[in-house]
């Protein structure tokens, strides 16, 4: 990779004067090309500037007190105490947040239900960790010292914690106006649902729970902001994947026009879905900072984070899968009861609508009926989490083959093969209404199995190892991407005298390289080197709008954004080049920084002294506008459906429960890969997570609605040492949703891993396996799977016991 | 996340550290690795008005043998323990145990010392100190005296430090015979504290019996224990396939584990106790009989 870079970066600093040979033929692009990560110097020697790196002249410091109970009623406050220390700049309680807006809620529909969400809670506690006031000091020690002086007296009422039965009439509810805090209904039914199911040699019905995580960045959330009176205009710092969002819902809560509020998100340490929504802190502390006149920051500690940042997945599911008796599935009844959390946020009830629209996954049925039930609890609102629904439906209907394959006594693979999306049916039109233009299950799977071998594999592990426990599981996935034809993202690039190339881009990455991938586009369009290209990102003023980074969308959407603006600075300096060579503009080919014309490679001119002459009107053409500037707005004409086969061989340790993953093997169809490095990176980080939520992860609520491992010591994710070898290859269909033939690569591990490690485990078992497993696989539960003691022991430990099952 | 006011003492020996410490009584907390007061303090779940640095003192870092007897520093980190051919040669199990604890940035800071002055039910070492019959010399403001392992581990988070004195030294005195030691851990993931530990320490005599036994137990009871009727189960025999499996019998029937919510159910972990137990003495039984 270093020679590719040198191949196309060598050119600049040495060919200013034309040469005497003619160049050689164009070489291949970058694009393709695994370039090494150009963050990564500045952020490995530790020169990145995160939230935590803000310093700002009389900074004072903010810290929340949070309520210690899921459900109460707030009785008594009094911040006296906590204002007589000389380090305490302010306390604000509800009561202080004078003409501060309410958080975002949905809007309000037929069986859908909007809920006022205040900043710091008024009268009742909604969830764990809630906050009620808001202290701010002079360093955050004092800040932290402050909150304790804080007295609140609350008066504790029964939470809602398990969604299932919040729906049944005497559960308390988590909103007075809520009935059976069904907080939104949704049916949706294509085809003849009752028909396929009455015409079936057979139904399959499965129940699992896809439990509640955290999506644990490693950087947790941080905001900052400071108000200058004279201009009235407010600059937030925020830990965001979504700069322009924020801005919006700043405006419409402080009262301030958006041309007045700057957001800037920092370099950021991941966020997995995390920080895509709006929350109370950004509220709180943009209306501190204006209302104190100076500049105020919180950052949030890592218990605050498992506590308060939104949690993913949190669905209890059920599917019936009509059939025939050699195992071809006629019909799909899916009912999805969501673990909302407290508030009706949009977040919580589109993850799970994505998980009812792509329940089919890969398979050809037609018939379908989908009923999801978002249900509001006491606990943190649900919210996106690494592939944000459709992991979910990965999950249920990759379990569900499985399951059907078990009780047809038939291969897991064949029942597969027999219902997938026959190849020669895309663009294949789903039952909820999509479009997956290009995809070919058959292949990825035919490809999994014949590069990794992995039946022989397993076949040589139990013949070598008798004794033991293997299993192999796999998962032949889809995911929808690209959000959306309706959705734009943009981009902007210019060009500086010197011939230096900046591009802006849209929404705001967060550790998945896009630099770098941007970088190689712009570096194949414009035929400069990748060093003399700068990118700039999370800053409002940078481009008028922008939407998220979020969904597996930027290449596709991002990525396009940039080629086209590149591609119009490119027609502009083709339009002044051709002048200057007195050349045809269509003919002209921008390479190593150089422009000619393929007729008479011999005639060339500096990619940088045309950009010298863009800023002489007297240089250019006539009418044409003077400078470099170029901005696009890019919505593609579908949404994109990667797809793939991934396969797990893991252990079992048969005396104990404990599953050891060995091996994992995934062929994945991303369409084009602008980044093959970036792109295995990102399958890696896909399956940690995936594997994550499989064998280790979840957020344990006990019954008061206490958080049980809001700590790191106690919620458990996999470190390298806990993974096995990802060996990962690629396919490729063709897909024109967007001009870059990209399909998007950042969720496919998450969503493939989770079913392809369970159904390994369940292999393993075997027939000593009973009940369908639960998730987390922790060692207890695969125990008392394999022990014959599980059929009448009870449940000692609720917080991991299994999925409800039959079928 | 960020603790309440402490005053910081760096101290360089250990007379100077007895002495703050009993100036500032029960105020004042004994800083060594800091791994888990530290985070205590972060919580603020714990809140010294003074935390006294012993960090800086030289003389608390050794591993020592002398004749029979093999001496560790209170300071001593589970790193050095895990790589000293001195501790292994003789003492296995505390090797053993030391290279499981935590992960590698724990195990270079964290200490012997500390470990078994912060007495957590699910440390590891402090098993291995039990399995090995360690002796506690510690240093109060007007005497020293020694504790054996039997008597150290007195309740949760609670060892039989007196108010004012320091843990200075680990003695382990080794059993005549072929020696084997191990530490086993049942984990959710690597790292993890224990859902189970089991540390064995074994002396086979010229005949073939064990003539010593220890068996120490992590994350089943209110502190690490023993398991004295296993211990007395293989004591004197020839450590058969049979003569092991009562042992890990009776282990499982002396532990009466709580359930935890996050690591396993009481059931599950008493299971786990005769598996590993098990598991620990064939380990420690193989390094026995090939040293």
């Amino acid at each position: 990779m270093a020679s590719a870079q040198q191949t196309i970066g060598s050119g600049m600093a040495t060919r200013r004067k034309k040469p005497k040979t003619p160049l050689p033929k164009p070489t291949q692009g970058l694009v393709g090309q695994p370039l090494k990560r150009v963050e990564d110097h500045r952020l490995l020697t530790g020169q990145g500037k995160f939230l935590g790196d803000i310093r700002l002249p009389g900074l004072s410091y903010a810290t929340f007190v949070r309520s210690p109970y899921a459900r109460a009623r707030l009785k008594h406050l009094n911040s006296v105490a906590a204002l007589s220390l000389p380090t305490t700049v302010a306390v604000f309680t509800a009561n202080d947040l004078i003409g501060l807006g309410d958080m975002p809620t949905v809007e309000e529909a037929p069986e859908k239900y909007p809920t006022k969400r205040p900043v710091l809670v008024q009268d009742e506690v909604r969830y764990l960790g809630e906050a009620v006031a808001l202290v701010i000091s002079t360093d955050p020690y004092a800040a932290e010292d402050a909150a304790e002086l804080v007295d609140v007296s609350y008066e504790p009422l029964e939470p809602v914690v398990d969604p299932v039965k919040a729906m049944l009439p005497d559960s308390p509810r988590v909103h007075e106006h809520i009935p059976n805090n069904i907080a939104y209904h949704l049916k949706t039914e294509s085809g003849d649902v009752e028909r396929a199911f009455s015409c079936s040699d057979g139904v399959l019905t499965l129940e699992l729970e896809n439990q509640r995580v955290s999506p644990t960045p490693l950087e947790p959330r941080g905001v900052a902001a400071s108000y200058d009176p004279g201009s009235s205009n407010l600059t937030v710092w925020s830990t965001t994947q979504d700069p322009h969002s924020l801005r919006g819902i700043l405006s419409a809560g402080l009262g301030l026009p958006e041309a007045k509020i700057t957001v800037i998100a920092p370099d950021m340490g991941g966020a997995f879905g995390q920080k895509i929504s709006v929350y109370p802190e950004d509220f709180a502390i943009a209306f501190a900072a204006i209302r104190l006149r100076r500049p105020v920051k919180w950052l949030e500690s890592r218990r605050e984070n498992l506590l308060v940042g939104t949690h993913g997945r949190g669905q209890v599911q059920r599917i019936e899968l009509a059939h025939t008796n050699d195992g071809r599935v006629l019909g799909v009844k899916a009912k999805i009861v969501s673990d909302g959390g407290a508030y009706s946020t949009s977040g919580a009830f589109e993850i799970p609508e994505l998980t009812c629209a792509m329940v089919t996954g890969v398979y050809d049925v037609q018939d379908v009926r989908t009923e999801l039930y978002s249900v509001l609890t006491n606990k943190v609102p649900q919210d996106a989490y690494r592939g944000a629904g459709r992991p979910e439906a990965c999950y249920l209907i990759e379990r569900a083959i499985n399951a059907l394959a078990k009780k047809l006594r038939l291969d897991p693979l064949e029942v597969r093969r027999k219902n997938f999306i026959p190849s020669s049916k895309y663009p294949y039109r789903t039952a909820s209404g999509y479009t997956y233009d290009s995809g070919d299950s058959h292949l990825a799977l035919s490809t999994l199995l014949e590069r990794s071998q992995v039946h022989s594999r397993l076949t040589e592990l139990r013949k070598s190892f008798p004794d033991r426990l293997f299993g192999l599981g796999f998962s032949t996935w889809t995911e929808i991407t690209s959000f959306g034809p309706d959705f734009p993202q943009t981009a902007a690039v210019s060009v500086t005298k010197e011939g230096e190339v900046l591009v802006a881009i849209g929404g705001h990455p967060h550790g998945q390289g896009h630099f770098t991938s941007m970088v190689q586009i712009v570096s194949d369009e414009l035929g400069v080197d990748p060093g003399s290209i700068s990118i700039a990102e999370g800053d409002t003023r940078l481009l008028p709008w922008s939407s998220l980074t979020a969904g597996s969308r930027s290449a596709a959407l991002t990525g396009t954004a940039v080629l086209l603006s590149a591609r119009k600075i490119k027609g502009k300096m083709s339009v002044i080049a051709a002048k200057l060579l007195k050349d045809n503009p269509s003919e002209l080919v921008f390479e190593r920084g150089q422009i000619y014309s393929m007729a008479k490679p011999e005639r060339r001119i500096a990619f940088k002294e045309v950009a010298s002459a863009a800023y002489l009107p007297s240089k250019l053409p006539e009418g044409l506008e003077p400078t470099l500037y170029e901005y696009t707005a890019y919505a593609p004409s579908n949404y994109a459906f990667p797809s793939g086969a991934h396969a797990a061989v893991v252990e079992i340790d048969p005396e104990t429960g404990a599953v050891r993953p060995l091996e994992y093997y995934a062929v994945d169809d991303v369409g084009r890969v602008i980044n093959p490095l970036l792109a295995e990176g990102q399958v890696h980080g896909g399956v940690a997570q995936g594997l994550g939520q499989a064998l280790l992860e979840k957020v344990v609520y006990d019954r008061s609605g206490q958080l049980l491992n809001a700590g790191l010591g106690d919620y458990c994710l996999p470190s390298t040492t806990d993974m096995p070898r990802i060996n990962w290859s690629r396919i490729e269909t063709v897909t024109y949703a967007n001009i870059l033939g990209v399909k998007g690569i950042g969720e496919a591990g998450t969503i493939a891993a989770t079913p392809a490690l369970v159904n390994a485990v369940e292999d393993a078992l075997g027939a000593a396996g009973g009940e369908p497993l639960g998730m987390p696989l922790l060692p207890e539960l695969v125990w008392k799977s394999l022990s014959s003691k599980s059929r009448t022991a009870t449940a000692s430990s609720s917080a991991h016991e299994g999925d409800r099952a039959s079928g | 996340m960020y603790p309440s006011k402490f005053d910081y003492v760096r101290v360089q020996s250990v007379e100077e550290a007895v002495r703050v410490l009993g100036e500032h009584g029960e105020e004042a907390r004994v800083l060594a690795g800091g791994h888990s007061l530290i985070p205590l303090m972060k919580l603020r779940v714990l809140r010294p008005k003074y935390l006294i640095d012993i960090g800086g003192i030289q003389g608390l870092k050794y591993i020592r043998r002398d004749k029979n007897t093999l001496r560790i520093g209170a300071l001593t980190t589970y790193f050095e323990l895990e790589n000293s051919l001195e501790v292994s040669r003789t003492h296995q199990v505390i090797a053993s145990g030391a290279s499981v604890v935590g992960d590698p940035q724990v195990r270079n800071w964290g200490t012997i010392g500390g470990s078994l002055s912060h007495c957590d039910p699910s440390g590891d070492m402090g098993s291995c100190v039990l399995a090995a019959r360690g002796l506690m010399h510690v240093r109060g403001p007007s005497e020293t005296r020694t504790v054996e392992s039997d008597n150290w581990f007195v309740d949760t988070f609670q060892s039989a430090l007196r108010q004012g004195e320091i843990l200075e030294e680990i003695e382990f005195q080794v059993p005549p015979g072929k020696l084997g030691g191990a530490y086993l851990k049942l984990e959710r993931k690597s790292g993890d504290y224990a859902i189970v530990g089991v540390a064995v320490s074994l002396a086979l005599d010229s005949s073939g019996k064990c003539s010593y036994a220890g068996i120490g137990l992590t994350s089943v009871g209110a502190t690490n224990l023993r398991a004295k009727n296993a211990e007395n189960a293989i004591l004197g025999k020839i450590p058969t396939k049979e003569v092991i499996s009562e042992a890990s019998e009776e282990a499982f029937k002396e532990v009466t584990p709580s359930d935890d919510p996050l690591r396993g159910s009481a059931e599950y972990k008493k299971e786990m106790v005769r598996v590993y137990v098990r598991r620990g003495l064939e380990k420690a039984l193989e390094a026995a009989r090939s040293s």
